[in-house]
């Protein structure tokens, strides 16, 4: 390993992350060229980022995902010199996705095993593909050109060893020339058959000596004298090729002499370095030898950089924690939010016991301080827990590219709004909402190529998710330009499966039919493919969004698409709250001021009983009152409504709390007192049996110590 | 005995893991790395900002390559201790860069030991 190991296991998580990130945004680079694939940003980008693969696998010896890469990355350093090579073969795309799934492969596999660093059968096989990928691009007339290019590979992988005239190091370099390919076609055919001839000059009696020598190594039977007859022969033989070689190529090899004395100069370590070194040297020349002898690769266009589709990469500095710490750390500034309350309330306590000096005014704003650097601080701390909605959006263009080639359909994706921040813990659950939409999208929205050409349509549909942040709520909106929901055939269907009765099928509008598509009874696989309209899976919609108190937005247009839009309250995740403290009866609770439309003081005369409750009229609205003491089986001793009708009433007003929820509520709350208000910190329950609770959300600790029930609004009007 | 004695140390690295896995390193051996740059603009503004004693330099970077940063950063600062610390073995691109002044050049994978070899080179250390 290449770092001291206590660093390397912390080191090789963020590798892992990182390498997750790069096949992100490789797939979405990938469905951009495949769309423009001249673009030379673009192809620039890919190159880049499988050398940067490259660069780090091999540091973590991750050997597979490093060769990969190294062939890719040699792939795209080839297109980028002629990105004409895409557009002639395009099936290099679907081999750099293919290259993509694999290192997504090895990725997940290195969570439980480690080890999965090595090259598998599968993988040596993709590198085959690679290589005759490769060999497609280069194909040569000449089978001596080819022949002369694989006797160049060995001889490259030789020249380091050569250099130190270390017998032992040549021996290993050669047995690793294994893959010469040009040597096993020259055993099979027989050497003595193919005269190796270029531009006139005969190499036939180099390659024989170099073959012969090669092979004693191979068998172990190799010595200084085999290393000394075979260097001669490759001098020779490189000279001969030099020789006929294009100008350039020469001023090529006079480099390399450069470089040696360079490196002496600089003191340099004779290393794998050396080793690259020389083999990129003789790279450049193999292609400037080989451009020699076909029709020069024709750069086409200026090449340019700038402009053009490529995906943008935003560079943001980053550090990474672990989720579990900040939850750990968010915790710790939940307790101190209760102990700056503590605070608050020592100091009311010495106001109440009438100590009032310019030392409590000094503690009032030192403590006030805290208070507001804490929120401060919590604030920053959700920020940090907040991710991009990149993390998710990015594998879209893949999911869409991958299903409507799968089904014969055309579609293009456009993402709008990349850098909405969402919380960390709403990104699964919304990815797995977004991915049945999506899917659902191009699986039934949208409509096959002709349909769509008849229709008066473009032939590639398009689909679009837009995430647009809201005050206090995110909304991400999947839209496409197919078909839409057709609601007469939903409605059947639902007959047809018992969701619905036929009575009920009549009666509901446009609206309810639409949100059919959300039904579990109707969202089940097979259904879905005689369901024109949508299906798979989108119960899961549903029940994520309810999780998440979200709320789902379908736009139905018949025949131009449909658009469905999720929205997902942000202050769902904010854990601390201003709220007013009440007392019921015996009992203190706290309602979140989110929750209070308005406090009002109406006299007990004002007050209407009936059988079920109570009413009163309040600025021309009448207002109801939940029996809370009921409803919570507290005492009811003293329940207002019971009190004599005929009572005294002229004295006696009662506090009414009226309630805010999702929609405007004509719903009240009566307190027997209110407290005060305060900030509070919300405890959601740890144990299920209190998550049922019905009309709570949560618990708080006071500044005193007490712990108090977390009243939910919509939980009461819903009651 | 640590190599260094607290001299400031700029790392460049579009890899986010690199450049941490480098700061590692003369952080270990008593240096003070005083930034990191993740492109080669950013490279170019913090050696402005920071005119480090020593910059370790990567190439395919987005923005601007490390070719191009090394020529800006000598031409203004001729005696400037960049080490080139990439995965380009390309011997054109090692031996531009090593004629125009970097001080060394390293090929990934490098361990400690290669770093720290470039650096007693580079900064003449004894």
């Amino acid at each position: 390993m290449s770092v001291t190991d206590e660093n390397l296991a912390e080191l090789f998580e963020q590798y892992k992350d990182e390498v997750r990130e790069t096949i992100g945004t490789l797939d979405n680079e990938l469905v951009a060229i495949e769309q423009d694939p001249t673009s030379s940003e673009t192809i620039f980008s890919l190159f880049r980022h499988m050398h940067s693969l490259k660069g780090s696998s091999k540091m973590f010896n991750v050997d597979n995902i490093a060769n990969i890469a190294h062939r890719l990355e040699d792939l795209m350093s080839l297109i980028d010199k002629n990105n004409s090579i895409l557009t002639k073969h395009p099936k290099i795309i679907d081999l750099l996705f293919k290259g993509n799934d694999i290192f997504r492969d090895i990725i997940a596999r290195l969570e439980d095993d480690i080890g999965y660093t090595t090259m598998t059968a599968d993988h040596v096989a993709f590198v085959g593909e690679i290589q005759s990928q490769f060999d497609k691009i280069n194909r040569r007339d000449s089978q001596l050109v080819d022949a002369a290019r694989k006797l160049l590979d060995d001889l490259e992988s030789l020249l380091p060893a050569l250099e130190e005239m270390d017998t032992e190091a040549l021996k290993k370099d050669i047995a690793e020339v294994t893959t010469g390919l040009a040597l096993a076609t020259l055993e099979e055919e027989g050497a003595n058959q193919i005269r190796f001839n270029y531009n006139g000059v005969d190499l036939t009696e180099d390659v024989r000596v170099m073959e012969e020598n090669l092979t004693l190594f191979k068998n172990g039977k190799g010595g200084p004298d085999q290393a000394k007859a075979f260097v001669e022969a490759a001098n020779r033989l490189y000279r001969n090729l030099a020789e006929v070689a294009a100008e350039d190529a020469m001023s090529l090899i006079a480099e390399l002499g450069d470089g040696l004395s360079l490196f002496d100069e600089k003191e340099l370590e004779m290393d794998q370095m050396m080793v690259e070194f020389f083999s990129s040297m003789l790279n450049e020349l193999k292609e400037k030898f080989h451009v020699e002898v076909e029709t020069p690769a024709q750069k086409t266009g200026g090449g340019g950089r700038s402009g053009g589709g490529a995906v943008k990469e935003p560079q943001v500095k980053t550090i990474r924690v672990d989720e579990a710490k900040i939850d750990l750390f968010l915790e710790s500034v939940g307790k101190l939010i209760t102990k700056s309350e503590i605070l608050n309330h020592l100091q009311f306590s010495f106001r109440q016991a009438g100590i009032d000096t310019g030392l409590l005014r000094d503690f009032s704003t030192v403590s006030r301080t805290i208070s507001n650097d804490i929120v401060n601080l919590q604030r920053s701390i959700m920020e940090v827990r907040q991710v991009e909605m990149n993390n998710i959006l990015k594998k879209f263009p893949r999911l869409v590219r991958d299903i409507s080639h799968k089904i014969g359909k055309e579609a293009e994706m456009n993402i709008v709004g990349e850098r909405v921040p969402i919380d960390k813990s709403l990104l699964d659950d919304v990815e797995q909402a977004m991915v049945h939409i999506v899917r659902n999208a191009v699986d039934h929205g949208l409509e096959e190529p002709e349909a769509r050409l008849a229709a008066g349509k473009p032939r590639r549909g398009s689909v679009n998710i837009r995430v647009t942040p809201e005050e206090a709520a995110i909304l991400i909106e999947v839209a496409d330009d197919g078909r839409g929901l057709d609601l007469a055939k939903i409605k059947s269907k639902a007959v047809e499966r018992g969701v619905l009765s036929p009575e009920q099928a009549e009666a509901i509008g446009d609206k309810e039919a639409e949100m059919l598509i959300f039904n579990s009874g109707l969202s089940t696989k097979d259904q879905a493919t005689d369901l024109s309209g949508r299906g798979v899976g989108m119960d899961v919609v549903m029940t994520n969004l309810k999780k998440w108190n979200g709320e789902v937005i379908v736009d139905n247009q018949p025949g131009h698409g449909l658009t469905v839009g999720l929205r997902l309250p942000v202050t769902n995740t904010l854990l601390t709250k201003e709220a007013i403290m009440l007392r019921v009866g015996e009992s203190t609770f706290c309602l979140p001021l989110e929750f209070v439309n308005e406090i009002v003081t109406v006299p007990a005369s004002a007050v209407h009983r009936h059988k079920d409750g109570a009413v009163f009229r309040h600025r021309d609205m009448v207002i109801s009152v939940i029996d809370l003491k009921g409803l919570l089986g507290l005492d009811r001793d003293g329940v207002f409504y019971e009190a004599d009708p005929k009572a005294d009433v002229s004295k006696e007003s009662h506090v009414f709390i009226i309630l805010r929820g999702k929609v405007d509520s004509r719903q009240s709350i009566l307190a027997d007192e209110i407290l005060g208000q305060q900030k509070i910190v919300i405890k959601e329950f740890e144990l299920e049996t209190f998550r049922k609770l019905p009309y709570f959300n949560g618990l708080t600790l006071l500044g005193d110590g007490r712990v108090v029930l977390i009243l939910d609004s919509d939980k009461l009007l819903e009651s | 005995m640590s190599l260094g004695s607290g001299q400031s140390v700029l790392i460049v690295d579009d890899s986010p893991v690199m450049r941490q896995m480098l700061t590692k390193l003369f952080v270990n051996q008593g240096f003070n790395v005083v930034g990191q740059a993740a492109d080669g603009e950013e490279a170019l503004a913090l050696f402005e900002e920071l005119r480090p004693e020593l910059t370790t330099l990567d190439i395919v970077m987005p923005k601007m390559r490390g070719t191009e940063v090394l020529e800006i950063i000598l031409k203004k600062y001729p005696e400037s201790n960049v080490i080139m610390a990439s995965s380009v073995s390309d011997a054109r691109t090692v031996m531009h860069c090593l004629k125009i002044g970097a001080k060394q050049y390293i090929v990934k994978p490098y361990d400690e030991e290669k770093v720290m070899a470039a650096v007693r080179k580079a900064l003449n250390i004894s």
